[in-house]
């Protein structure tokens, strides 16, 4: 429900980005989206072409990696990944002693650029 | 120097402004197990150079949210981030917190609103000291929202600050606000299930309120399914099951926030003795 604001937020990113590396024009950009970012990957697309529209943005290749949530146990320190509505404890060992270690990043990875 | 007590740290903090984007770090490797939406990940041509980004998205509101988290800590203040869906009752509770503790307590809330200001209003009614921020086309409150309202409307004489969050039940929990503590609040007429189904929020309360108890005789709802649907997701924080409008649950509540508050000062003076 916040994307466009999300893709705002990238384009002042990579605009800082262009000054301090001196380039004009992106053609791809490879963002990291965690299931549990908060952020939906097919509303950030729409809106994205839109949103870059006036930038060096503008018909950069979307690249969007999604990282599902994984959890580590606190007990005997197993990963554990988490698929949907399923209970946040460790598949060896039962404990729901367990903290997020993956599935809440929002990040820009890298840019391609001229 | 900050305007409401003196202190050096709060102004430091608050006066300096977060100027651009943070410095670029290396990303860790990406696991390869992932779905991932292109066709081609190295169609750039071969003159494109690759830059190495890294830094979260959010990074400005990450940021700001460590810096409201220091001024409230060098005031004292214990700081309550609530949230829910809509019309889960949060205001409504906050009404009756304030009829029962405002003469002992001086707290301040925050309420957050895409429009209008029906419950700023509603709580100046009890005699709350409270402000509206409208959000406008933004569905959480965010860091900045806050920070604006420190020196002004907070205060660094307030005792406890309240926010109440828009209500929904994804994007606030994706937002820090530099808070000490979440509450996330749910309905009984909302069902049983919506901790799993949005995991995020339950999961990282440190405490959750089930409201409208006193509409369960004419829901087809039970406790026990509600508390195993909040212990999929979150198995240690205590949950407190209230009817605001009966009054039923109401004392475990009052007690919890008048806890963090004396915590908060005992806090503070014993890092005044260790100085
Ligand atoms: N029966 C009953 N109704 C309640 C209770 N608490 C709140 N309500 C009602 O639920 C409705 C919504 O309450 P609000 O306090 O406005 O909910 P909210 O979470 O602040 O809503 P938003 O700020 O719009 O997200 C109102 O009509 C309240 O009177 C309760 O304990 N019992
Ligand atoms: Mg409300
Ligand atoms: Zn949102
Ligand atoms: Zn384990
Ligand atoms: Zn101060």
């Amino acid at each position: 429900m916040h994307e466009l604001s999300i893709a705002y937020d990238v384009i002042e990113q990579v605009e800082a980005a262009a000054i301090r590396h001196g380039f004009k024009k992106v053609n791809q950009i490879h963002l990291l989206v965690g299931e549990w970012s908060g952020v939906d990957v097919e509303a950030l697309q729409f809106c994205f072409p839109e949103a870059t529209r006036k930038t060096c943005l503008k018909d950069a290749h979307l690249l969007i990696t999604c990282k599902g949530l994984t959890i580590q146990c606190l007990d005997c320190f197993e990963l554990t990944p988490i698929s949907r509505e399923q209970a946040l404890a460790c598949a060896k060992c039962g404990s729901v002693n367990t903290k997020i270690i993956e599935g809440k990043e929002l990040r820009i990875v890298d840019l391609d650029v001229d | 120097m900050c305007q409401d007590c003196g202190c050096e740290i709060a102004t430091d903090l608050i006066s300096r402004k977060i100027l651009g984007v943070p410095q670029v770090q290396q990303v860790q490797k990406l696991q390869i197990s992932q779905e991932v939406f292109s066709e081609d990940r190295n169609r750039s041509t071969p003159v494109s150079r690759r830059i190495e980004m890294g830094q979260a998205i959010v990074e400005k509101n990450i940021q700001q949210a460590e810096l409201n988290r220091m001024w409230f800590r060098t005031h004292q203040i214990p700081v309550i981030n609530m949230m829910s869906a809509p019309g889960s009752g949060k205001t409504y509770l906050l009404e009756k917190t304030v009829q029962a503790l405002a003469d002992s307590l001086d707290f301040a809330i925050l309420t957050g609103d895409q429009e209008m200001s029906y419950d700023a209003d509603r709580l100046k009614r009890v005699g709350a000291r409270v402000k509206q921020i409208n959000t406008l086309s933004s569905c959480h409150l965010n860091a900045q929202h806050i920070e604006a309202e420190l020196q002004g409307f907070v205060g660094a004489r307030s005792q406890l600050l309240v926010i109440e969050n828009v209500g929904n039940l994804v994007c606030p929990a994706a937002f820090d606000l530099g808070e000490s503590h979440k509450v996330a609040v749910l309905s009984t007429t909302e069902g049983e299930d919506k901790p799993t189904k949005y995991p995020l929020l339950f999961h990282e309360a440190d405490l959750i309120i089930v409201s409208k108890m006193d509409l369960v005789p004419y829901l087809d709802w039970t406790q026990e399914v509600c508390q195993q649907h909040i212990r999929k997701v979150n198995p240690n924080a205590p949950i407190f099951y209230l009817s605001a409008k009966t009054g039923e649950g109401m004392e475990a509540w009052l007690k919890y926030v008048q806890t963090l508050r004396s915590e908060a000062t005992s806090m503070g003076s014993l890092r005044e003795v260790l100085k």
